[in-house]
């Protein structure tokens, strides 16, 4: 690439060891402000835990993780950073699971506002007006006061999706956000992500919805037992892919 | 039989002042105890979940000894004991005009140390009882682990906690009887001296019971309506007739609890 700017994220070297097994083996990673980039690859290739390596909610055994050109994990000596720091590096790195995990005590509404009054002190006023913007964006505004509870899959993670932009992000991370939904409500989460694309929001999704990919990626990374196998535009992997592995993996879901 | 139930209506419904003055002591120290009990034991529970070693061990190890050893050798120990070899003796204070007596204070730390032990174990279970991703959703938001616990983590634990909270306060008020052995003149002392005084040991043991059953019964109450209020906060539905929590039938409280797991 010929564009100067710094990537927003960027994974150097990234080792992850789970329980004796090498989850990532020395992959390497650019993401430049508003790319759309989304990991796909066989079970255990280790797409879930790069993502989540990238919040460090998964720590590296080696290797680096930068986000706007600030390592997650360390400070300026290399040194391990204290949870309040790592909690203000997270911050600008929003994440959506797959399994949501909408906190239930909360009306939709609390749960959106919540994080901008507790952490960025934030007004309670101008957090929920906010919140109430977002949760128009992504058609929810007559569920604010629903519990988690009382919404459908699909309704949860749309909610957890603004719950995730209430804290003006600079990075979305989506892990396998449409897996735990049923096929119907598959869609109109979807359509909340295109358009957060379209709004030059940056984004690494992990997501089984080839459609979706090629659609609106700029990019696919496949991954394969810990490595990153191939990373092309989607036009260029899904006609022709060079990896004979990438080949394989895209048979077997089509 | 000869039971005098003129002695008996008297000692019921109008207890001699002494009798007021040990049931005031057993509410009292129960209460205070508690509350320092919640305090030591949240502070236990933190520490096991520390990122030193050291301090998990030490949290492990109180836990293991306060649980394993007899609150009656723990407050001899603290009481006597430590007087005796001169680690600390307790003496008569005054606070705020209340005159607070040796034992007193002796009584309300052993209580306080013995059930923290437990309580210590309640908090952990409850804090376990959330799921991992409501921890990763906080801390993903960026979320110090302080504001984390406040705001996300405990009022989900609340609802696992409060139940066996509210047991070992109904445990406690009973234990306070065993005070008696290093003498504080709780309701159970009392009521031994005005046995020995009046050879009416029947009937004023019953009447204690009754004072007992009395205190528990209206705990009960009021521990019904915190968990009906906590519920109703986290927007579960959980009725439990409350002659099913004094009977002790607590099947209705499990399947309302599964309910509201089935609706997440």
């Amino acid at each position: 690439m010929t564009d100067t700017t710094e990537p927003i994220v960027s994974v150097r070297n990234a080792c992850c060891m789970l329980g004796g097994k090498r989850v990532l083996d020395e992959v390497n990673l650019d993401v430049q402000r508003g790319q759309v980039v989304v990991l796909i690859g066989p079970s255990g290739a280790g797409k879930t835990t790069l993502l989540r390596s990238i919040n460090h909610l998964e720590e590296l055994s080696s290797g680096e993780v930068l986000v706007g050109g600030e390592s997650i994990a360390h400070g300026a000596h290399g040194k391990k950073i204290g949870t309040t720091e790592l909690a203000r590096r997270r911050r600008e790195i929003g994440f959506v699971f797959q399994h949501f995990n909408l906190f239930p005590h909360m009306s939709a509404l609390e749960n959106v506002w919540n994080a901008p009054v507790r952490v960025l002190g934030q007004s309670k006023d101008e957090a929920r007006t906010n919140a109430i913007a977002l949760l128009e964006r992504v058609g929810l505004a007559d569920k604010a006061e629903s519990r988690p509870s009382q919404l459908s899959g699909g309704q949860q993670q749309r909610v957890a999706i603004a719950r995730a932009l209430a804290m003006r992000p600079k990075v979305m991370l989506f892990d396998e956000p449409t897996s735990a939904l049923d096929v119907e409500m598959v869609g109109e989460v979807l359509e909340v992500m295109r358009e957060l694309a379209r709004d030059q929001m940056t984004m690494v999704a992990v997501t089984h919805e080839m459609r979706f990919a090629r659609e609106v990626a700029d990019r696919i990374v496949v991954m394969d037992a810990g490595r990153i196998i191939e990373d092309a535009p989607p036009d260029q992997l899904f006609t022709n892919p060079k990896n004979e592995r990438t080949k394989t993996f895209l048979s077997t879901i089509h | 039989m000869q039971f005098d139930w003129q002695f008996f209506w008297k000692s019921l419904f109008a207890p001699s002042d002494a009798f007021l003055e040990g049931l005031g002591l057993t509410i009292g120290i129960s209460l205070v105890a508690m509350i320092l009990a919640i305090l030591l034991g949240l502070v236990i529970a933190l520490m096991r979940r520390s990122q030193f070693a050291l301090v998990r061990g030490f949290a492990s190890t109180y836990i293991w000894v306060i649980r394993g050893t007899p609150l009656l050798v723990q407050l001899v120990i603290i009481y006597t004991g430590f007087a005796a070899v001169g680690i600390y003796q307790f003496n008569d204070v005054s606070v705020l005009g209340w005159s607070l007596k040796a034992a007193v204070q002796a009584a309300v730390i052993g209580l306080m140390v013995n059930e923290s032990a437990y309580i210590a174990e309640i908090i952990r279970a409850g804090l376990d009882s959330v799921p991992k991703g409501q921890f990763e959703a906080a801390a993903s938001l960026g979320m110090t682990p302080g504001r984390l616990m406040r705001w996300i983590i405990v009022p989900q634990s609340l609802r696992v906690m409060v139940p066996p909270l509210g047991n070992s306060f109904n445990g406690m008020m009973k234990t306070t009887s065993v005070l008696s052995v290093i003498g504080v003149s709780e309701m159970f002392l009392v009521t031994q001296s005005i046995s020995s005084a009046t050879f009416h040991t029947f009937e004023i043991f019953i009447v204690a019971a009754i004072y007992y059953l009395a205190l528990t019964t209206i705990w009960t109450f009021i521990q019904a309506w915190i968990e009906n209020r906590l519920a109703r906060q986290l927007g579960i539905e959980q009725r439990v007739p409350i002659t099913a929590r004094l009977l002790g039938a607590r099947r209705a409280a499990a399947t309302a609890t599964l309910q509201a797991e089935g609706a997440r």
